[in-house]
């Protein structure tokens, strides 16, 4: 019934993809989705499909692997590209029974699969080549300037972090409160929907009391420690931008204004 | 909420919430011809023990977890979702943990009447937006010319029966909840 959640979509190596700061790749992955929208046209996909590729190589991430994450959509883009080849009017090209395809449609169908196919990869390659806690870091980084105006960047910053934290071992607690339950007789496959609704009773119920006593005990190891806040925290890892970071921004920056000005 | 009055025991349940929520897209529960997630529950119980205000933020940093990338919608994660057509639903958490927690807001106990008729208010108010939303999705995002009514029905309708029976098992485990000694006591220092 737990199927396997693997946080580990990071892939640990070492590249320069890998070692530019958190932000750099955050806004990068802005742009990109920009630009993927902000282009019409075969010649533009191209070009940013190489650009990934080209990302994609630099950071030494197996193609097969980046390409698995298209996967889960994989079903969204047949419909995608199936509606649009049948759906569309326009000059006939092939005829399938009722069915008929045109040219316009086989163009658009295309070119939207493509679009989307491009969209999920580029926004793959950031939780790809940085780790979670990173990703965090960058994101209260880049939220800090919203601080005036009242965002608690740090706070959601470390709530984010938190909830990383506990995702594995309230896993474990699920599963160990599952068999627990299993072992008393409960039975969470087969039977009728109202019976396994109740086994389920003493699943939830468990879970969410042991969430509010983990919670209190870890506040208290906190207040311990004198946690105070984010006001003039100072952290282990400092984020710093290289001029490896800048030349990054740089580069895809110009290549989005090309590309959106050429297509 | 500014950032002063975070406590620490306010950061820690917010984010075990979260949490709870992450684990809760991958529990499935195989009733044919789908296996469902209690996932839905999970927000309503979420605006439940959590109220108006935290209820929906920990909803909020489930979707920035996602969002950022961390696989933890129930097909993965990635700022490529927000153009994944069912987006929408899981935008719909938001208020509807914020519906739950207003409508229990200040109450020593909710009835079981009062209870049911939030639940489905609450996953209402979810496809009030994850409708919208898909057709919007599919429309402008994909380009693919669909009608609204059909959608209602392969949208919402399909899933109804199912989310009648979600609430009714909302109902029972909120009651079992709000006389928690744990979660009384944990309020109360907060």
């Amino acid at each position: 019934m737990l199927d396997g959640i693997t946080l580990g979509q990071y892939v640990p190596t070492e590249s320069p993809i890998h070692n530019l700061d958190p932000r750099t790749k955050i806004i990068s992955s802005v742009l990109l989705i920009v630009v993927l929208f902000l282009v019409e046209g075969f010649q533009g996909y191209l070009l940013i499909g190489l650009g990934i590729l080209g990302i994609i190589a630099a950071a030494r991430l197996p193609l097969g692997f980046v390409l698995k994450g298209l996967r889960p959509l994989r079903l969204i883009l047949l419909i995608t590209l199936l509606l649009h080849l049948f759906m569309t009017e326009g000059r006939e090209i092939a005829r399938l029974g009722p069915l008929v395809v045109t040219y316009e449609g086989f163009n658009k169908g295309v070119l939207m699969t493509l679009r989307l196919g491009l969209l999920v990869l580029a926004t793959s390659l950031l939780t790809l080549t940085t780790s979670p806690i990173r990703l965090t870091d960058g994101l209260e980084d880049l939220l800090n300037p919203f601080k005036r105006v009242g965002l608690p960047a740090h706070e959601l910053a470390m709530m984010m972090t938190i909830a990383l934290r506990f995702i594995p071992t309230l896993f474990e607690e699920t599963e160990k409160i599952m068999k627990a339950q299993k072992a008393r007789g409960a039975d969470f496959e087969s039977g009728k929907l109202s019976q396994r609704a109740k086994n389920l009773v003493p699943l939830l119920v468990p879970l969410f009391v042991s969430a509010f006593r983990r919670a209190d005990e870890l506040a208290i190891a906190m207040e311990a420690r004198c946690y105070r806040g984010g006001e003039g925290r100072t952290k282990l890892h400092t984020l710093q931008m290289t001029r490896a970071d800048y030349l990054a921004i740089l580069l895809l920056t110009a290549g989005v204004i090309v590309i959106a000005v050429v297509f | 909420m500014s950032a002063n009055d975070v406590s620490p025991r306010i950061l820690m349940v917010v984010g075990l919430m979260t949490a709870l929520m992450c684990v809760s897209a991958f529990v499935r529960i195989p009733v044919p011809p789908v296996a469902i997630t209690l996932q839905s529950v999970v927000v309503l119980l979420s605006g439940l023990v959590l109220g108006p205000q935290l209820g929906p933020l920990a909803q909020g940093i489930y979707l920035a977890l996602g969002l950022i990338g961390l696989p933890v919608f129930s097909q993965g994660g990635g700022l490529g979702y927000i153009f994944q057509p069912s987006f929408g639903y899981l935008l719909g958490f938001v208020p509807a943990a914020w519906f739950i927690g207003h409508g229990v807001h200040g109450l020593k106990t909710a009835s079981t009447k009062r209870l049911l008729i939030l639940a489905i208010g609450a996953h209402l108010l979810i496809y009030a937006i994850g409708l919208p939303y898909l057709y919007l999705a599919l429309r402008y995002f994909m380009g693919t010319p669909v009608e609204f009514l059909p959608l209602v029905y392969s949208g919402c309708l399909l899933f109804l029966p199912g989310d009648f029976l979600k609430s009714a098992f909302f109902v029972v485990i909120a009651k079992r909840l709000t006389n928690n000694h744990t979660l009384t006591t944990f309020r109360e220092s907060c």
